[in-house]
């Protein structure tokens, strides 16, 4: 399918509702990375993903998601039983639509297991959150192809 | 008309032109959050009242409670089965190099602590996960 230069509305990703396990950094960076990830995916595939314009109706395709979990994970699990336990897990979940319904949902969810001695809980809690983004991006290019 | 708001400010999430948003929490989000309050040892009536309070009905309450208690006890049982096996296999590889060395008047043998150390820790682990899980009525 080609979908260049069709216009497509992407919502900021919601946290209403999300489960954040406890985290000691920031968790803000990692949701833009998860759109960071999702609008470089759709842009190559030729769509043109832009921000909702406050007062102005949405263009093409309307794109929204909501976070369910975001969870660092636990260091020492991951040094303990590398791939079994401790895994860093950002997974979210949305709507694809037009400017008037939606119709069609998707699911995504990234993981990051395994890091040098446990590695650092926030770059594989992001490296996850990007994985989710592609992930996305796949299944809502699945369903524009099936619609 | 969309009220989203421009990058940099607090995010909207949701196209109003869709209706009224979803519940506070989503199917997925309650199953979430539950998991990580059941392995967190919140007890499950807290969470049942918690849900109640959310306008979720009983019987869709305890369904997902289920999902979540076999999710959760799968993977317990996988620690706890994988971890006895490691020790089995650990100690059975340990005492039969014990043995092979002393019927043949050799003196090495392997003592192969990595799995039963390791093997162990996941089963201990397992048992743990397991008492999260809570017995729904």
């Amino acid at each position: 399918m080609d979908y260049r230069g069709q216009l497509c509305t992407l919502y900021p990703v919601s946290w209403q509702g999300a489960v954040v396990l406890p985290t000691k950094f920031d968790v803000r960076p990692v949701a833009d990375r998860y759109q960071g990830a999702l609008a470089a995916e759709l842009a190559k595939w030729g769509l043109d993903p832009g921000m909702p314009v406050p007062g102005m109706p949405d263009q093409g395709i309307v794109i929204s998601a909501q976070i369910v979990r975001a969870d660092p994970g636990s260091r020492l699990m991951r040094w303990l039983f590398s791939m079994f336990a401790g895994a860093a897990a950002f997974e979210v979940e949305g709507q694809v639509g037009d400017a008037a319904a939606p119709f069609g949902q998707f699911h995504a969810e990234g993981k990051r297991r395994w890091a040098y001695a446990g590695g650092n809980s926030e770059a594989l809690l992001t490296d996850a959150a990007g994985q989710a983004g592609q992930q996305a991006a796949t299944q809502i290019l699945a369903i524009l192809a099936a619609r | 008309m969309n009220t989203g708001q421009p990058p940099g400010h607090p995010p909207t999430g949701y196209p109003p032109n869709y209706g009224p948003p979803p519940q506070i929490r989503s199917r997925l989000q309650w199953r979430a959050y539950l998991r990580s309050r059941l392995d967190a040892g919140q007890p499950l009536p807290q969470l049942l009242y918690e849900m109640a309070a959310s306008g979720i009905g009983q019987s869709d309450s305890y369904a997902l409670v289920a999902e979540v208690c076999v999710a959760m006890r799968k993977r317990a049982l996988g620690f706890l089965i994988g971890g006895a096996i490691a020790v089995v296999v650990g100690l059975a590889v340990t005492f039969m190099t014990l043995q092979m060395a002393q019927s043949g008047g050799g003196r090495n043998y392997i003592v192969w602590w990595g799995p039963v150390v390791f093997g162990a820790m996941a089963a201990l682990y397992g048992l743990r996960l397991l008492s999260c899980v809570p017995r729904v009525p």
